[in-house]
């Protein structure tokens, strides 16, 4: 299965294949590097040929109102998958098109510059997330983040005094306040707390329907099936099934149960 | 592109307000590094050491505070990707806008200390020339050098954690071997070439021949060796960086 609607393409991936260099014996540091070239030159300038494949031969497609549920162990190529799609990792092999603005999030208790107040830090946060926009618009989307993120006064204090939870306020307050072409979350709804997670859930699932495409990882299958209306299931770098969320969840726990998860 | 230095601009202006908040004695501190060296370095190598330079003070002004720009630039910035690890695994950021904020921050301190330093020396000699308006085609070369070294240094940082430590000293024992406080005249015939490889010299030797007895033959000459020095520069970290973007997630 490729797409569940036969409306304009958000995505293509083709063959997409991501490797890293396995290197046994890691060495940090310059002292050591050069201890060892000293000590075993030989060794030190014929370097493992070994790879790590972390992602193998995926294909995908998104079309304009899939939402696309990623399932998978850690370790699966979720995280990885998410950022070559966004333009964090160039493939080792393969393609990755997109046809419009993809906005991705790993971490939602990020600030820019700790040292800033919260006010400041959306401000530049909202620099980062939406480069193109006016200036008008950047200011009403920021008022609005602020509002609903509900700290008050806090906003006005160094960002760096926040906790946690404070810092997911922000954050998730300011990236749900836009739609995108493709949007990208990748467990963002750990770190709120019970009170402001109903809240900006809420908010969340609205961003995610007004926008062209999304794609949400999570290890809550509830979340799966109340955000998306497609899933696929990844396993060892691969994709093992693409359907909708209730056949792909049912399989992904049949596999987990069965043990065929590596 | 166009979002790389509007995103550039945006970390500076927001890096110079955390550091200063608009205070005066914000303004103070960047020229305070900047003056002490200089004053140190004026009585120890004018009036103890008795080096013989033709308007010493101005000599050393126009090669100590290009110096330490670039000292300080390449001390900051080398350990910013990976102090940074969770800003840039949280979500899509260019991990150069990190690097190039931080140098457009230290440039900005340089052109303010340098320009307080500069005018009241000058005018202790004479008033300054026209060459002066030339100094902005060395001092783009400097900016875009030392862009392409942090990166290199700080994609280095990444995958050898001591980097920072050798980069310190590295620096520390060139500051000797720099014509800073001086000149190469004092140098021996036969040692003299190895300044055309010593790559940070040759942006203060064209930078300086703008304020300090302007000669146009020996300034074309000096900006020549710099422009080169530069292509090369720019050459090794974009290949550093198409090589190693991808393990940089992996390491930070």
């Amino acid at each position: 299965m490729n797409s569940t609607s036969e409306s304009k393409s958000v995505l293509e991936v083709n063959d997409l294949n991501i490797h890293f260099d396995l290197d046994y014996h890691f060495i940090a540091s310059v002292r050591e590097k050069f201890i060892q070239a000293i000590k075993d030159p030989i060794d030190f300038f014929s370097p493992s040929k070994d790879k790590l494949h972390v992602l193998k031969g995926i294909q995908l497609s998104l079309n304009h109102g899939d939402r696309l549920g990623i399932i998978g162990v850690n370790g699966s190529g979720k995280t990885t998958l998410c950022r070559c799609i966004a333009g964090m990792y160039s493939p080792s092999k393969g393609s990755v098109n997109i046809n419009g603005e993809v906005r991705a999030i790993f971490d939602t208790s990020v600030g820019i510059l700790p040292e800033l107040t919260g006010r400041e830090n959306a401000q530049l946060l909202s620099q980062f997330l939406f480069p193109s926009i006016s200036k008008d618009e950047r200011k009403a989307i920021i008022d609005d983040a602020l509002e609903f993120s509900e700290l008050g006064h806090f906003l006005d204090t160094p960002y760096r005094t926040y906790s946690k939870g404070m810092q997911t306020r922000l954050s998730l307050s300011l990236i749900s306040s836009k739609a995108t072409d493709l949007l990208i979350l990748d467990e963002v709804f750990d770190g709120a707390d019970e009170f402001f997670q109903e809240k900006i859930s809420k908010r969340v699932l609205k961003m995610i329907h007004q926008s062209g495409a999304v794609i949400f990882v999570s290890h809550s299958p509830d979340q799966v099936l109340q955000a998306c209306n497609r899933a696929i299931f990844l396993n060892n770098g691969h994709i093992e099934i693409d359907g909708s969320p209730e056949e792909v969840i049912a399989h992904y726990r049949k596999a987990n149960i069965g043990g065929s998860v590596k | 592109m166009r979002t790389l230095v509007q995103t550039t601009y945006e970390l500076t202006r927001a890096q110079l307000k955390a550091r200063y908040r608009n205070t005066f004695a914000g303004l103070v501190w960047v020229i305070l590094n900047p003056l002490i060296m200089f004053g140190a370095q004026a009585i120890a190598f004018k009036h103890i050491l008795k080096i013989d330079i033709h308007n010493y003070y101005l000599y050393l002004v126009c090669g100590l505070t290009p110096w330490i720009f670039l000292i300080m630039t390449i001390q900051m910035t080398t350990p910013v990707l990976l102090h940074s690890g969770s800003l840039l695994k949280s979500f899509k950021i260019n991990p150069l806008v990190l690097i190039f904020s931080q140098v457009a921050d230290n440039f900005l301190n340089f052109l303010l200390a340098f320009s307080i330093m500069y005018l009241p020396i000058q005018l202790m000699y004479s008033p300054p020339s026209w060459s002066i308006m030339l100094a902005i085609i060395p001092l783009v070369l400097l900016i875009v050098s030392v862009c392409a070294v942090c990166t290199i240094l700080s994609l280095m940082q990444v995958f050898l954690r001591d980097t920072n430590y050798v980069v310190s000293f590295v620096t520390g024992v060139l500051f000797f071997v720099t014509p800073i406080f001086f000149s190469e005249d004092m140098v021996s015939e036969n040692y003299r070439w190895m300044f055309d490889f010593h790559l940070p010299y040759l942006y203060i030797k064209a930078f300086r021949s703008c304020f300090y007895e302007f000669n146009l033959d020996f300034f074309l000459l000096a900006l020549s060796k710099a422009s080169l020095s530069t292509i090369f520069l720019v050459s090794i970290a974009s290949w550093t960086w198409k090589r190693n973007k991808n393990e940089l997630y992996l390491r930070i």
